[in-house]
């Protein structure tokens, strides 16, 4: 695609918005998020016993004279958020105007701009056959445009094992960083998916992407569905109560979806590909709890 | 038997070798690329599937070939007709007319009048007619009248029979045949006729036996002739009262005859009759005065007492209220010198508001006409102000009488009149040219509410016309059209069951006009009386009398059989034809067929998401 994935606005996009983790982060270097570490950070954590060679300066004297014990003001030491993004690159994310995987370029490099910004460590997965690590986590602005310039060579691919992905990904990255896993879930595997990257003990956020051909079908008469990913045809006449069928088929699913993710405390979005981004990063991806 | 109103329509049918051909060459299953076919496929657990589809197709195609078939039916429209053996109805046509109210049939010791003869008649013969036949009764005098409607209720029908009585009408067949054809139109089965009358058709039959076409069978009712009857009063100037008697007996007869006005005597006589009509005269004493004048036939021996009585309206003379607007001239008020004629006379028309209101004849002699004049106008050498007509070109020449039978042109030779000075006129249609000259309308007369209006594009002066022996009849005809009873005082004798014409104001009103029917159209009243008598009539303080009197044909009450070009009897069964057109089934099945294959195609419409 000759256009460019990001633009003016969605650079102005990029210094709006901050990522909002749910849980501490842990990481080495000290970073814009809060860390289960306690330590020299302004915001209060805990109290626990004066031992040795703690800072005199951090003893709380008030609780000293209610209760005669020497405590230790503790707080959370702000440590660095590694965001890793895991984009479908699946045929049928090539499906829509303009295509899903498109969108879910746009959406994966503008949170990693996002997460750059805000002096975090942000990574690239990709879902193929294996998981496919793209960038591995990088700080900094300077890597945002290497960062964009991956993204836009990405290219579909011919055959995805969602499930091999998903257990790749648990081994690998587990509890360090927040995942935000941006597909169309449009494949049988779509619960283990879910549940795999709940169990991987990242926190975690699922953004799905649809075509509105998708959510509702205009194809009326004799036609045979072709699968983009090669997974059969269908033939069928296509009518007003097939279509009202269809609906509610689509309605089962997307429920089934969004209360899997409540169960497994997965952020989630659905997102058309005629929203516009800015609407989607303001609206849609703030409401779930992934941006501020 | 079907019948094919366009046989060349079936050409259409060959359509349907396409509409096969597409259907089976034709590319089924568009081939439509999907992100994925997870969700279809669970759809398609949920649907029939394979056999569900090839049962949609075959349905669709035999759709498509009824709707071919529709089409040429459509365009065809093909006519189905049957021949079928029905039953006849029988209309029973009951006369009612004066003459049948004659007391000369015998039933054991006692008469009884023709009417009740022929009700039995009638009744009879209905009883006889197979039950739930359709039959029909109508009474016939002046016009028919529909005793209820066709029924198979041959009682019911005989019980209202039973209470119907004579009219003072005659038997009017031009008008009853009309009616009744119109009836006929509406009521489309085959219908046998059954007249009963003692034979006084107005026609001699010969109308209503062509109207049924040979179905009609006639029963004459009545034994003899033997009548005296009274008809036709007049009053002569010299204190003399002229009338006719009927005598309908073999021999010379003796009649009483009284005179009265008002109800009291004033002559009294007994004269010799000869057989049939003759005219008689009574002397009495005194001017004739307004009031009813009666001649009667005191203790007539015979056994029809309707026409033994004549009544004659006199009222006083009704004057023609002539308004001439102008400086007229001496042929006009020559013309119009007339004792029956009020003439009054200005300048130019008055105000603004004026609308010749109470003017029989309004007369402009080159004056400007106002719009909206509720008279009868006559205009020389200037028109009203509406489309109807308007001035042309200047003209002169000799005028020239257009083949025309206008009233106003009865007796009126209007040719080769000299015409010096005038403008043609340019008429819209609905006007009537009633002269030329160079072949261009000089006079022209129209209608408009009711109103007469009659316009001369030249006037006395410039043309030859007021020294022509025309224009006095012309202007008689003129003053005749707009008031009728001008120069006619026996107007206001009147005969049952006839309309006549007056020209009366809205304010001229019948005192009792129970047995009467008065319509009123722009000027005129047509009145019709419906039974024999005296009614009175008031405008105003003016009062005033109407008299109806029997037709004086009804005085002749010989029975004697009609002349009919086929009088045979009646058939006892006819075939008619059922028609059944399929002219608009073919478009209701198109149509049908149509929505059908779009609901089978689509499915019924569901909402948006």
């Amino acid at each position: 695609m000759d256009k460019k994935l990001l633009n003016a606005r969605d650079y102005e996009l990029i210094t709006q918005l901050s990522l909002l983790a749910k849980r501490r982060m842990t990481g080495l270097v000290s970073g814009e998020q809060n860390s289960p570490a306690r330590g020299g950070g302004i915001e209060f954590a805990d109290y626990r016993e004066y031992q040795p060679g703690d800072d005199i300066r951090r003893v709380d004297w008030s609780v000293f004279l209610r209760l005669r014990r020497l405590l230790v003001k503790l707080c959370a030491e702000e440590k660095e958020l590694t965001l890793l993004m895991l984009l479908d690159t699946s045929r049928s994310m090539r499906f829509g105007t303009p295509d899903k995987l498109w969108l879910g370029k746009r959406i994966a490099a503008i949170l990693a701009g996002i997460a750059l910004n805000d002096g975090n460590r942000t990574g690239l997965l990709t879902f193929g056959k294996q998981l496919h690590e793209l960038l591995p986590p990088e700080r900094g602005r300077v890597s945002l445009a290497a960062i964009v310039s991956a993204i836009e060579r990405i290219e579909p691919v011919e055959h995805m094992n969602p499930m091999a992905c998903i257990r790749q990904f648990a081994s690998r990255y587990g509890r360090k960083c927040m995942a935000v896993l941006i597909s169309d879930f449009l494949y049988p595997e779509w619960n283990q998916v879910l549940t795999g990257l709940a169990v991987s003990g990242c926190e975690s956020y699922a953004i799905q992407i649809l075509a509105p051909e998708e959510l509702e079908p205009v194809n009326m008469g004799e036609v045979t569905l072709v699968d983009m990913e090669g997974m059969g045809e269908i033939g069928l006449h296509i009518d007003y109560p097939m279509i009202k069928q269809y609906r509610k088929i689509m309605d089962d699913y997307l429920k089934d979806i969004s209360r899997i993710c409540r169960r497994e405390r997965l952020g989630y979005s659905l997102i058309t590909t005629d929203a516009p981004l800015a609407k989607v990063l303001h609206s849609e991806l703030k409401k779930g709890g992934l941006l501020c | 038997m079907l019948n094919i109103t366009y046989p060349l329509a079936l050409w259409l049918g060959l359509s349907l070798i396409p509409i096969l051909l597409f259907y089976f060459l034709r590319k089924r299953f568009r081939r439509q690329p999907v992100s994925s076919v997870y969700l279809w496929s669970r759809l398609q657990n949920v649907m029939s599937g394979g056999s569900h589809l090839r049962w949609r197709t075959i349905l669709l195609l035999l759709l498509q070939i009824i709707i071919a078939i529709a089409v040429v039916f459509a365009v065809a429209k093909p006519v189905w007709i049957s021949r079928q053996l029905s039953k006849p109805g029988v209309v029973f046509l009951l006369d009612v007319s004066a003459s049948m109210g004659a007391q000369d049939v015998t039933q054991t010791t006692e008469f009884r009048s023709r009417l009740i003869q022929a009700r039995s008649i009638i009744a009879q013969q209905i009883e006889e007619q197979p039950d739930l036949t359709p039959v029909m009764v109508f009474l016939c005098s002046s016009g028919i009248q529909p005793l209820g409607s066709p029924t198979g209720d041959h009682r019911k029908l005989i019980n209202s029979l039973m209470t119907v009585d004579v009219s003072d009408a005659g038997f009017n067949e031009a008008e009853v045949v009309n009616q009744l054809q119109a009836w006929l139109l509406t009521h489309k089965r085959v219908w046998q006729g059954v007249l009963v009358t003692d034979g006084g058709l107005s026609l001699s039959g010969t109308k209503l036996g062509n109207l049924f076409d040979g179905n009609l069978k006639t029963v004459i009712v009545g034994a003899n002739g033997n009548n005296l009857g009274v008809t036709a009063l007049r009053l002569l100037p010299e204190e003399k009262a002229q009338f006719i008697i009927r005598n309908g007996w073999p021999d010379e007869q003796l009649a009483k005859v009284v005179l009265e006005h008002n109800e009291r005597i004033i002559a009294r006589a007994t004269l010799r009759v000869p057989t049939g009509l003759s005219n008689q005269t009574l002397s009495f004493h005194g001017p004739v005065r307004p009031g009813v004048y009666q001649i009667r036939l005191d203790q007539a021996a015979d056994n029809f007492a309707g026409d033994d009585q004549y009544f004659l309206a006199v009222n006083q003379p009704r004057p023609v209220k002539i308004l001439l607007v102008g400086n007229g001239n001496s042929f006009l008020r020559a013309v119009l010198n007339n004792p029956g004629v009020s003439l009054s006379m200005m300048p130019s028309f008055p105000a603004a508001d004026f609308t010749g209101e109470g003017w029989d004849l309004i007369i402009a002699d080159q004056v400007m006409i106002p719009n909206r004049l509720s008279s009868n106008i006559l205009a020389f050498g200037c028109v009203p102000e509406e489309p109807a007509v308007r001035f042309g070109k200047p003209i002169n020449g000799q005028l020239m009488k257009v083949d025309s039978t206008h009233p106003l042109l009865r007796f009126v030779d209007l040719n080769h009149v000299q015409i010096s000075g005038g403008y043609a006129l340019h008429v819209q249609p609905g006007v009537q040219i009633l002269a030329k000259v160079n072949n261009q309308p000089v006079i022209a007369a129209w209608e408009k509410d009711g109103w007469h209006n009659v316009v001369f594009g030249t006037d006395l002066i410039h043309s030859d016309l007021g020294l022509s022996g025309a224009f006095p009849v012309f202007m008689g005809n003129l003053l005749q059209q707009c008031v009728p009873q001008w120069n006619n005082p026996l107007i206001y004798t009147l005969t049952v069951g006839e309309t006549v014409v007056l020209a009366e104001p809205p304010t001229w009103q019948v005192i009792n006009p129970k047995e009467i029917n008065i319509n009123r159209r722009g000027p005129s009243l047509f009145i019709k009386p419906l039974n024999a008598g005296v009614f009175s009539w008031g405008q105003g303080m003016l009062r005033g009398v109407l008299t109806a009197n029997i037709p004086p044909s009804e005085l002749d009450i010989a029975p004697r059989p009609l002349h009919l070009s086929k009088n045979s009897m009646p058939p006892a069964a006819e075939y008619s034809f059922a028609r059944i057109s399929f002219e608009h089934t073919g478009l209701y099945l198109l149509l049908f067929c149509l929505c059908l294959e779009w609901v089978l195609w689509r499915g019924l419409p569901v909402g948006k998401r």
